[in-house]
């Protein structure tokens, strides 16, 4: 995922965040319990969803990365807000858009961007 | 066809009943449709994300780079010798206003060796194209440190491993 100045990669248990200007990595975090299968950027709040399955529970954890927040590359009158929008929502709808008898749960897990 | 998300909506090809599994495609939305990259020889597909139908039209519009300069988004079994690009199961992704592609490339300069191993492409590239002509905008090699060691792990540095860990890449979502 990226907001076109950072860019978001996740491979197996760990995430990396790389500057896209440079190509250098700028941070690099182990997930602390078993890796979000789903993930999507809503880029106008740069806020991050994660999504679990299990069995019973659909669990969606919305947490902030501060390299992300802090370098968002909104580029005004381009169509990109509209264009960003229009993403997280199609994303969301491909996966909740048949509503399951399965219990939902919401978790908000908001980490606070470092000073 | 193929099957989009835990739900299994499925997406219909209409040129052919080739069933494409999830495990051989990468999707993003962009420009109000959605994009799929998938393995056929058509290898970019653009669907209506309203019916889910395939834009035969939108799809065969599409030319990725410049004019007289395309550029291939076909799945490849081996690294284009003229290029050194290898693109596999590649995400695709977009921040709204361009269109990125992550290929593999061989790269020099690698971590413990003075050249990556004939033939192998090592490095994580980012290509970036604008969404309003899909020209290159630009390219950017991923480097885990300042020192410019590439970032894929020397381990994983086979091209079967180098699939299986594009594979899990693709899994973290785009």
């Amino acid at each position: 995922m990226t907001n076109g100045a950072h860019l978001l990669v996740s491979v197996r248990d760990k995430c990396h965040v790389f500057d896209l200007a440079t190509g250098i990595r700028v941070a690099k975090m182990k997930y602390e319990e078993s890796r979000d299968t789903v993930m999507f950027l809503d880029h106008q709040s740069n806020t991050f969803f994660g999504i679990k399955n299990n069995d019973k529970t659909r669990i969606v954890q919305d947490f902030i990365i501060p390299a992300f927040k802090q370098s968002a590359a909104i580029k005004e009158g381009t169509g990109q807000v509209q264009n960003l929008s229009d993403h997280f929502r199609a994303a969301y709808a491909l996966h909740f858009e048949s509503p399951s008898k399965q219990t939902n749960v919401i978790e908000r897990i908001i980490r606070k961007s470092k000073p | 066809m193929f099957k989009v998300g835990k739900k299994e909506r499925t997406i219909k090809l209409l040129d052919t009943n080739e069933d494409i599994g999830h495990e051989k495609s990468t999707m993003c939305y962009l420009n109000k449709k959605l994009w799929v990259r998938v393995k056929l020889d058509t290898p970019l597909c653009i669907f209506d994300p309203e019916t889910l139908v395939f834009d035969k039209k939108a799809t065969e519009e599409i030319k990725i780079g410049d004019s007289e300069k395309e550029v291939t988004m076909a799945w490849m079994d081996a690294v284009d010798p003229k290029t050194g690009r290898f693109l596999n199961r590649s995400p695709i992704m977009t921040d709204g206003y361009n269109f990125y592609l992550i290929s593999l490339k061989k790269h020099i300069k690698s971590e413990g060796t003075e050249e990556d191993e004939e033939g192998l492409p090592t490095a994580l590239v980012v290509e970036c194209y604008s969404a309003a002509d899909f020209k290159h905008v630009k390219s950017t090699t991923l480097f885990k440190n300042e020192s410019l060691d590439i970032f894929i792990p020397s381990a994983m540095r086979s091209k079967e491993k180098v699939e299986d860990y594009l594979n899990d890449f693709v899994m973290g979502g785009t």
